[in-house]
C-alpha cells in the first residue's frame, strides 16, 4: 500500500483516517473519501483488496516500460499507523505442489539429454540385433555354450530383455513417453514464460551494464538517433527513449524452439493415435478376383474404429509388369476397381508402386505380387489327345531372394500311379511374367519358352504351348487415423526447425557525452553478430564539431555544414546531449 | 555420343582428384610457411574448379541415365563431395579464414579418392531405378539428406579442430565462459573510418581465445544448419515411405540410424544450453557425432539389411 498516501494531513496518530488516495489513478480509480476525521475509519474491505490487487497488477509488464532504476518515493507522513499485515496467503494444495515439483524435475535439461542418449543407444542395439526373428534364430546365433557373443549375450538374454522386438518393448515405449513428458514440462515451465519475457523490452542506461555485454563499443562523436537509423536499415526493430536505445532482430529465432517442441508433441500424438486406432493388412488378389477389404484388415488395438472403406470390395482387373530390355522391372501396374457393398463401382485406378489407391479412409499400396496360375494349351495329354486348355495352379518355391513359381503337368493319370510315387510329368518354372522353363520327369532341362509367343515345346510326349501367367497383385491395406496429425506435426517441425536457426540479436545503446556506447548480444550467431555490429557502427555518421563562426546567435547552425547525415534538418532531439557543448543540427 | 560419356566422366573424375590434390598442397604450404593466413582467392579457385568438375560429372550422369543422379552409393558419394565443396566455399568466403582449408581439403580429397579409385567399378555404373525409387521424392529426400551429412560432417570437423587446438596447442587459462564475463570493452581504432573488419588490438592470449571462440561458434552454426536439413530429410523420407508403403516409420536400420544421428545432434545443440557447457564439452559430443554420421551414411549400407539395401549393393 506504499503508493497510497493520506489525502488529509491533519489527523493525529489515533486516527487512522481512511482517506487514502491511490497515486495511480489510471489503474485504481479515485478512492472514496470516507467519513469523519475523528473516527477510526477503516477502509471498506472491498476497496482495500481492490487497491492491493491493482497495485500488484502494476508491477507486471506495463504498456509503458519503466526504467529499471527509478523508484517511487516512499510515503513519509508522520503519525501514520502502518496497516495491518495482510493475512498469510493460503499455500497451494499438496497436489499442486507435487505437480509443480514434477514439472520442475521433468523439465531438467540434463534429464532430457540423458533420455535422448538412452533412446539413441537402445535404437542402435536394435539395428545390431536382428529384429523380429524366431526363437530358434536367436538360439542359433547367440549360442549358450562355446563362444558367446560379447562374452555374455546368449539367446535367452536376448529374448528375456525383449531385444528381439526392442522397438515395441514396454521400456522403450515408456522412454519415449518420458521424453514426451519432458517436452511438455519444458514447454510449460521454461519456454512459454520465455515468450512473455521476450515481449518485454528493457533499456540499459548505465555504462557499466552496457560494457558488460558480449560485444560492446564506444562510438565517439555520434548521435543515438543515427545509431538507431543504421540499425533500422539493417532490419532491427528500434525503440528509443530518454537517450537510450534498444533494438532487436530475429525474435522468431528465440520462439522457434517452442514450435519445435510443440510439433514434436503433435507428432507423438499422431503416432499414438495411429498405433492404437489403425488397421493394417495385406492381401493377394488374383487377376479377375475380388476381395472384401474388411476381411484383410486387422486392428491395431481394441480402440480402433472401423474406417468407412472397410466394407468395400476391391477387384483386380489386371496385373502387369513393365520390363526393361535387360529383363529388370521398370514398374508394376494393377488395375483396381473399388466396389461398394452392393456391387456398384465406386472408382477405378491403375495402381503402381508410388501411386496408391485411396478410398474411404483406407489406402491400398502396391507392395507385392505372385503368380497364381499358368494357362497352357496341351496336345497329347492323358486327359484328351487333342489341344486342351489347362489352367494349372502355381506354387511358390522357397530359396534365394527372387521369386520362383512352379507348376506340374502330369503325363499320366495320377490315380494310376503306384502309391507313394509321383507320377511322370512336366515341371514348369517361372521367375517372371516373361518366360517359362520346362523340365522333364527326370528333372532335366527341356527348354524355355516366352509367354505369348505361341511356340510349342515337346516334353514327355506332349506338345505344350505356354500362353499366360495369371498373376495376383499383392496389396498392403492401411487405415491410419493418426496420419493427418503426424503430417501436421511433420510440417510444423520442418518450418519451426528452420526458423529456430535464426539468431536473436539485441542491441542496447546510450548517449554518453559526445559519443554513444553500444553493446549487444546474439544467442546463436555470435561471431557474425560481432562482425555485423562492427560494420553497422562503421556506418554511423560522425558528428563533427561546429566551427564557432558558422553558428548564429541562437545556437542553431545553418544546414550547410557539420553532420554528414546529409541535409537532415530535424530539430535537435537527441536528448542525451544535455551536457554537450556542441551544436547539433 | 553415348560412347563418349564414360570417357568424359573418367577424365572429369581424374581431373577433380588432381585439382583437389593441388589445392590441399597449396593450403598446407600456405598455412605452414605463409605466416599470416590472409585471405586470398587462389585456394578458392582450386575449390571452384573441383566443384565444376563434379557438377559436370553429375550432369553427364543425369543425361546418361535419364534419372536424377542420386540412386546408388557412387552417385551419393560424388554428391556428398559436391555439397562439402559448396558449403566450404561459402564458409570461406563469408568468414574469410584460410585455416579451415587445411582440414577440409584433405578430407574431401580422401573422399573423392575413395569414390573414384576404391569403389568397385560395377558400383560406379549408372543403373536404372527400381520401381520404388521412381518418385519425385527421390530428389527431395536424398538431396537434403546428403546435404545434411555434408554440413554435419563439416561442423564436426571444425569441432574436432577446436578440441585439438584447445587441448594441445593453445595453452591458455581458458575458462568455459564467454568473453563477456570480463569487463572488456573492445578498443576500436579508427572505428568510424573503415568499413571492413577493423583490426582489434588484443593481447596474444585474447587473440587465441577469440579464434577458439570463432571456431566454436562456427561449428555450432554449421551443425545447426545441418540439423535443419537432417530434420527435413528424415521427415521427407517418412512421408515418402508413407506414400509408397503405407508406413512412415518401420525401424529400418537406415531410418533408425538417421534417427540416432538426429538425437545425437539434438543433444549437441541442447548441451550448449546446459549451464557452463561451452567449448569443450559440446565439441566432444560433436566428435562422437562424426562416427554416428559415418555409420548412418555408409556403415548401415555396408553391413545391414533392410529397405535401403536395394539402392546399394550389400558388401
Amino acid at each position: 500500500m506504499q503508493h497510497c498516501v493520506r489525502a488529509s494531513a491533519g489527523a493525529t496518530a489515533h486516527h487512522a483516517v481512511g482517506t487514502y488516495r491511490c497515486r495511480l489513478p489510471l489503474l485504481a480509480g479515485p478512492c472514496q473519501r470516507t467519513a469523519l476525521p475523528w473516527a477510526h475509519t477503516k477502509l471498506p474491505a472491498a476497496h482495500r483488496t481492490r487497491c492491493r490487487v491493482d497495485c500488484r497488477s502494476t508491477q507486471g509488464p506495463a504498456a509503458a516500460p519503466s526504467l529499471s532504476d527509478s523508484d517511487n518515493e516512499p510515503s513519509s507522513t508522520s503519525g501514520w499507523r502502518p496497516p495491518r499485515p495482510p493475512p498469510p496467503p493460503q499455500g497451494p494444495s499438496p497436489l499442486r505442489q507435487l505437480y509443480k515439483r514434477t514439472l520442475k524435475q521433468l523439465s531438467n535439461l540434463k534429464l532430457a539429454l540423458a533420455e535422448l542418449a538412452v533412446i539413441a543407444a537402445l535404437s542402435a542395439v536394435g539395428t545390431v540385433i536382428k529384429q523380429g526373428e524366431t526363437y530358434e534364430f536367436y538360439m542359433e546365433n547367440y549360442p549358450e555354450e562355446g563362444r558367446k557373443v560379447l562374452g555374455f549375450l546368449t539367446g535367452r538374454i536376448v529374448v528375456a530383455l525383449q531385444l528381439d522386438h526392442i522397438y515395441t518393448a514396454e521400456y522403450f515405449l515408456l522412454l519415449l513417453a518420458l521424453l514426451g513428458a519432458s517436452l511438455t514440462a519444458c514447454t510449460i515451465t521454461n519456454q512459454w514464460p520465455a515468450v512473455k519475457v521476450a515481449r518485454r523490452w528493457r533499456f540499459k542506461g548505465e555504462q557499466a551494464s552496457l560494457a558488460r555485454l558480449e560485444v560492446a563499443s564506444r562510438v565517439p562523436d555520434a548521435r543515438l538517433v543515427d545509431v538507431g537509423r543504421v540499425l533500422a536499415a539493417k532490419n532491427y526493430q528500434v525503440f528509443m527513449k530518454d537517450g537510450q536505445l534498444y533494438g532487436f532482430k530475429g525474435l522468431a529465432g528465440k520462439l522457434g524452439p517452442i514450435g519445435v517442441h510443440a510439433s514434436m508433441l503433435l507428432c507423438m500424438a499422431g503416432f499414438v493415435t495411429g498405433a492404437l486406432g489403425g488397421f493394417t493388412g495385406s492381401v493377394m488378389i488374383p487377376q479377375g478376383s475380388e476381395t472384401v477389404v474388411a476381411s484383410a484388415l486387422r486392428s491395431a488395438s481394441p480402440l480402433a474404429w472401423n474406417p468407412g472403406g472397410a466394407s468395400a470390395v476391391i477387384r483386380c482387373d489386371d496385373f502387369r509388369i513393365d520390363y526393361r530390355e535387360d529383363g529388370s522391372v521398370r514398374q508394376f501396374y494393377s488395375d483396381l476397381t473399388v466396389l461398394d457393398v452392393d456391387g456398384r463401382e465406386q472408382s477405378t485406378k491403375t495402381v503402381s508402386v508410388n501411386q496408391p489407391l485411396r478410398f474411404g479412409g483406407v489406402t491400398a499400396y502396391q507392395t507385392d505380387w505372385s503368380m497364381s496360375a499358368l494357362k497352357v494349351k496341351v496336345a497329347g495329354s492323358f486327359v484328351a489327345p487333342e489341344d486342351t486348355a489347362f489352367q494349372l495352379p502355381m506354387a511358390a518355391l522357397n530359396g534365394g531372394d527372387s521369386k520362383l513359381y512352379a507348376t506340374f503337368l502330369p503325363a499320366e493319370d495320377p490315380a494310376l500311379a503306384p502309391p507313394g510315387t509321383a507320377p511322370r510329368g512336366v515341371s514348369m518354372l517361372a521367375r517372371d511374367l516373361q518366360t517359362v522353363t520346362f523340365y522333364d520327369s527326370k528333372g532335366e532341362f527341356a527348354g524355355v519358352r516366352r509367354l505369348g509367343s505361341g511356340k510349342p515345346i515337346e516334353v514327355e510326349g506332349m506338345t505344350i504351348v505356354a500362353q499366360e501367367v495369371l498373376a495376383a497383385t499383392g496389396l498392403e491395406l492401411k487405415a491410419d487415423p493418426g496420419v493427418p496429425l503426424v503430417y501436421a506435426g511433420f510440417g510444423g517441425l520442418c518450418v519451426t526447425t528452420v526458423v529456430s536457426y535464426l539468431s536473436h540479436s539485441q542491441v542496447w545503446a546510450a548517449q554518453a557525452g559526445s559519443g554513444v556506447i553500444v553493446g549487444g548480444t546474439s544467442n546463436r550467431a555470435k561471431v557474425a553478430f560481432e562482425q555485423e555490429l562492427s560494420d553497422m557502427l562503421g556506418e554511423v555518421p560522425e558528428v563533427l564539431q561546429q566551427a564557432p563562426d558558422l553558428v548564429d546567435g541562437n545556437g542553431k547552425a545553418d544546414s550547410s555544414n557539420g553532420s554528414s547525415s546529409g541535409g537532415n534538418s530535424s530539430s535537435s532531439s537527441s536528448s542525451g546531449s544535455k551536457d554537450s557543448k556542441e551544436q547539433v543540427l | 555420343m553415348m560412347v563418349n560419356i564414360p570417357v568424359i566422366e573418367n577424365f572429369l573424375s581424374n581431373s577433380c582428384f588432381l585439382i583437389l590434390f593441388l589445392t590441399t598442397v597449396y593450403y598446407w604450404l600456405k598455412i605452414g610457411f605463409g605466416g599470416k593466413s590472409s585471405f586470398s582467392f587462389t585456394g578458392l579457385t582450386g575449390y571452384g574448379s573441383a566443384l565444376c568438375c563434379l557438377t559436370l560429372q553429375l550432369i553427364l550422369r543425369w543425361v546418361d541415365s535419364g534419372h536424377f543422379p542420386l540412386s546408388n552409393l557412387y552417385e551419393s558419394l560424388i554428391f556428398l563431395a559436391w555439397c562439402l565443396l559448396l558449403l566450404y566455399i561459402y564458409i570461406e568466403v563469408s568468414t574469410k579464414t584460410l585455416f579451415l582449408g587445411v582440414l577440409t581439403s584433405p578430407a574431401i580429397l580422401c573422399l573423392v579418392a575413395f569414390t573414384d579409385f576404391s569403389l568397385p567399378t560395377e558400383l560406379q555404373q549408372s543403373t536404372p531405378l527400381v520401381p520404388a525409387l521412381q518418385s519425385n521424392w527421390l530428389v527431395m529426400h536424398v538431396t537434403v539428406m546428403i546435404a545434411s551429412y555434408a554440413a554435419l560432417l563439416l561442423g564436426c570437423f571444425i569441432a574436432i579442430a577446436y578440441l585439438v587446438l584447445s587441448k594441445f596447442f593453445i595453452k591458455t587459462t581458458f575458462v568455459t565462459a564467454p568473453l563477456s564475463s570480463q569487463n572488456t570493452v573492445l578498443r576500436q581504432e579508427s572505428f568510424l573510418e573503415e568499413k571492413q573488419k577493423t583490426d582489434i588490438v588484443f593481447e596474444k592470449n585474447d587473440k587465441n581465445l577469440k579464434f577458439l571462440f570463432f571456431l566454436d561458434n562456427l561449428s555450432y552454426r554449421t551443425i545447426g544448419i545441418g540439423f535443419c536439413f537432417l530434420t527435413l530429410g528424415i521427415l521427407s523420407g517418412a512421408i515418402w515411405a508413407n506414400e509408397t508403403w503405407g508406413n512412415y516409420w518401420s525401424w529400418d536400420p537406415k531410418e533408425t540410424w538417421a534417427f540416432i544421428t538426429w538425437l545425437t545432434f539434438a543433444c549437441y545443440l541442447h548441451s550448449r544450453l546446459v549451464g557452463g557447457w561451452t567449448g569443450s564439452k559440446p565439441a566432444l559430443v560433436a566428435s562422437f557425432g562424426v562416427l554416428v554420421v559415418w555409420v548412418c551414411y555408409l556403415g548401415v549400407n555396408l553391413l545391414g539389411q533392410g529397405l535401403h539395401s536395394y539402392g546399394f549393393l550389400n558388401v
